[in-house]
């Protein structure tokens, strides 16, 4: 061997083991080998103390691929600011009765206001928080005598009315106070805040004057500001911003989009809830047989965050053939089987449909297995 | 005896009364509907002679209220045919009539041998049990009568909720004291005794109420007060009762530590503060280490977590929650190896315990170790469906609670 040919070869491994050491550093899982990475660490439910955002359109001005859609998604809706509320402006005149006490939701200029009366005595408060987007509904967060209440009524888009809020009590009020809604204790209050707007939560204290309606770009990534002062000094954008993407398949179920859309780590209080635990898909998700921390199996294997939800079955399917094999073809090396009736619309079958009529809507269980015809629904 | 051991049983001798009166009258009410009708009920031409005049007897006497001769005539019928449900019932419960515990212990565990699925019978069983002091076969008989259910017999389900509810607390099992006596909120009327239990379970005291000291009984209804007015939610009762509580017993560390756990709900950085005073004059409040501990966890700051947990396994090594956050902290922290450790001894010691099955998982899954994170999920996954929980509890005897929250004896 030539000694031009031995420092070539040496150049050649030495370049390989840099390009190998930033790959893994860019796009290598959060955690490796189970070392906690040096990488910025956001937890959206802990807002440090001082925490500034910037807001999504700084964001949007680079990253324009992911901004560009997001409006239109459901956790970019997850609150309204009430004066220019879809649902409050599309249903401005909303009434219920339960037994002897008659509600109603009515618009009054930019401005909704909830009442409750039981004939004698009337509550009656302006609307100033609503969650949730309508798809499904929109619960509203009141404020009365300093303390802040659930409404024990909600908006249901399926029929375009109100009901009993999903989770309430499914019977007439004691009390013109509890027919009014329920004190939410100041936990409470700030998981509803840290999971339906941005900013309002900081070092646990509620800032409600600084609320940014629905999920934002800082509510998953952390706060915008040092990540571009970062770039503008011409460093690496990573270091400097949260990435949930890069999370390992577990951590990012359970530990970060579970913080909102609750994991199996409430197991107890979810396991109450008996088939309404529906809606919370990373515990969902948790129990099926093919879960694990592959990469494959998270959320965002099948959910881009940046788009609007995928109503067409046949999108998930490449998402189920990335680990399973087709019918017909041998399983190769790593591969989970075939099905053995099906090539396509895999979540039609695999991923039932449960209609939950307390919530007016019908949701995916994202607990993955072979339903059995007849079968009770697994809690 | 003292004034609360008397209460206890006025009470409970006042629900056996209504439990009795229904028997007497109507005794099918008080049964499993799936069970057959009683064999009296249904004469055959199998029938025994000595056996029906027993019974008749034994019935006679036993509306006619003459409950000696009703025992004798009970004890002769049941010689004869031991496997008469109703006469184990109606012996039983004579002799609980008659404060005869012991024999009334035997005649019910007699009927639930017969009728495994009979709740009253369980309940019943249990309160004996509470009488003659075997206080662990008292629980787990009254769990088992709450998770059969008592057939609408509301006055026999709370005196055995509330009978349950003090053994957990003697056992120091108080978050599960707690839970059982939320229960009593959906009442709307419930007398002092509910306060004393809940004082005693937010002072952490493991007592009976007449074992507790009597020059702590004042201490024990104010914090009653505090811990009703936290259960039922109504948070500025709950505040002034917890102000009264500290401005009287600054010194007393449950106090804060209750306190704490209030407020863990409200604010969590007071929650912190009251904990740390705690663990100022109590340095060995093993509890208050493990609330810290999980707070820290919750905030991401598991280098506060560490030693506190790490602390908390140190001073109460079967305690599985400790384990759990220990863990928890541990894989967080990237000491993959070690939190598995931990959390395995965690299962071990609480093997029906979701949570520690699901904290297994996690840490199995980033050690790389698939098929062990697959058991576990899988054990998870059935420790969830409740129902197969009370089946198994009805079956064995043991209530699932007993089996998670309890430290392993060995």
């Amino acid at each position: 061997m030539t000694p031009r040919f031995k420092r070539s070869a040496l150049i050649l491994c030495v370049a390989t083991l840099c390009a190998l050491v930033v790959v893994v550093v860019i796009y290598g899982p959060e955690i490796v080998n189970g070392q906690a990475s040096t990488r910025p660490k956001w937890n959206p439910h802990r807002v440090p103390a001082g925490t500034e955002f910037i807001g999504d359109q700084a964001c949007g001005e680079c990253h324009k691929k992911a901004s560009l859609p997001y409006p239109a998604t459901g956790m970019s809706l997850a609150m309204e600011a009430v004066p220019n509320s879809k649902v409050l402006t599309q249903n401005p005149h909303l009434t219920l009765k339960l037994g002897s006490y008659s509600y109603e939701i009515k618009r009054e200029g930019n401005q909704s206001f909830y009442s409750v009366t039981d004939g004698k005595n009337t509550i009656k408060v302006p609307i100033n928080y609503a969650l949730g987007q309508g798809r499904m509904g929109q619960t509203y967060v009141l404020e009365r005598n300093g303390n802040l209440y659930e409404s024990r009524v909600s908006f249901y888009n399926e029929i375009k009315g109100l009901d009993y809020t999903l989770g309430s009590p499914q019977v007439v009020p004691a009390s013109l106070e509890e027919a009014f809604g329920r004190l939410l204790e100041n936990a409470e209050v700030v998981k509803c805040f840290a999971c339906h707007a941005n900013g309002a939560v900081v070092g646990q204290k509620l800032q409600l004057e600084k609320i940014d309606h629905g999920v934002r770009c800082e509510s998953c990534h952390g706060p915008g500001m040092p990540h571009i002062v970062a770039v503008k000094e011409g460093e690496p954008g990573y270091k400097s911003v949260f990435n949930p993407g890069r999370l390992s398949g577990d951590d990012q179920s359970q530990q970060f989009c579970a913080k909102c859309h609750r994991g199996g780590d409430e197991f107890s209080l979810l396991q109450s809830m008996g088939l309404n635990n529906v809606r919370f898909q990373p515990y969902r998700i948790f129990l099926s047989k093919c879960y694990s921390d592959d990469r494959n199996i998270r959320c965002t294997a099948c959910h881009n965050p940046h788009e609007p939800l995928q109503e067409d079955t046949a999108y998930y399917d490449s998402r189920c053939l990335a680990c399973h094999a087709l019918k017909g073809q041998s399983v190769a090396q790593g591969s989970s089987p075939a099905c053995p009736v099906a090539t396509k619309d895999c979540v039609s079958c695999h991923m039932p449909k449960i209609e939950l009529k307390a919530a007016h809507f019908t949701f995916t269980d994202h607990y993955i297995r072979i339903v059995k015809p007849g079968e009770k629904y697994p809690n | 005896m003292t004034a609360p051991i008397k209460n206890i049983r006025i009470l409970s001798s006042l629900a056996l009364a209504l439990v009795i009166g229904q028997v007497f009258t109507t005794p099918a009410q008080t049964r499993s509907r799936k069970r057959p009708a009683p064999p009296t009920a249904q004469p055959t031409s199998q029938q025994n002679p000595s056996f029906d005049n027993a019974a008749k007897l034994a019935e006679e006497a036993r509306t006619a209220g003459r409950l000696d001769e009703a025992i004798a005539s009970y004890t002769e019928a049941l010689r004869v045919r031991p496997k008469w449900p109703d006469g184990w019932w109606y012996l039983g419960a004579i002799f609980y009539e008659k404060d005869q515990y012991s024999q009334a212990r035997d005649a019910f565990k007699n009927l639930v041998a017969l009728e495994p699925k009979r709740g009253p019978a369980w309940g019943m069983l249990g309160l004996c049990l509470f009488q003659t002091r075997e206080y662990e076969p008292a629980v787990i008989s009254l769990q088992r009568g709450r998770s059969l259910g008592f057939d609408g017999n509301q006055e026999l389900e709370s005196v055995v909720r509330y009978h349950a509810a003090l053994l957990y607390i003697r056992f120091a099992q108080f978050e599960i004291g707690y839970e059982i006596l939320r229960e009593f909120l959906r009442v709307s009327n419930f007398g002092p005794k509910i306060a004393e239990a809940f004082g005693l379970v937010l002072l952490r005291m493991p007592y009976l109420p007449n074992e507790a000291p009597a020059d702590k009984r004042e201490e024990i209804l104010l914090a009653g007060q505090a811990g009703i007015s936290m259960a039922a939610r109504r948070l500025d009762q709950a505040r002034t009762a917890f102000d009264s509580l500290l401005e009287r017993y600054p010194n007393d560390p449950n106090v804060h530590y209750s306190y704490g756990v209030f407020q863990l709900a409200q604010d969590a950085d007071i929650a912190l503060k009251e904990f740390q005073r705690v663990l100022e004059l109590d340095p060995q409040h093993q509890p208050a280490m493990v609330q810290m501990a999980f707070e820290y966890l919750k905030r991401d700051q598991y280098n506060d977590a560490l030693p506190l947990a790490e602390r908390a396994v140190q001073l109460e090594p079967k305690m599985y929650p400790a384990r759990n956050v220990l863990g928890r902290v541990l894989l967080e922290l990237g000491q993959v190896d070690r939190a598995v450790k931990e959390l395995e001894e965690g299962v071990r010691l609480a093997p029906s315990s979701p949570e520690m099955h699901f904290a297994l998982a996690r840490a199995y899954a980033r050690a790389g170790r698939k098929q062990d994170a697959d058991r576990e999920r899988q054990i998870f996954r059935t420790l969830q469906d409740k129902g197969k929980q009370e089946d198994d509890a009805a079956r064995t005897g043991s209530a699932p609670i007993t089996n998670t929250q309890k430290p392993n004896p060995e």
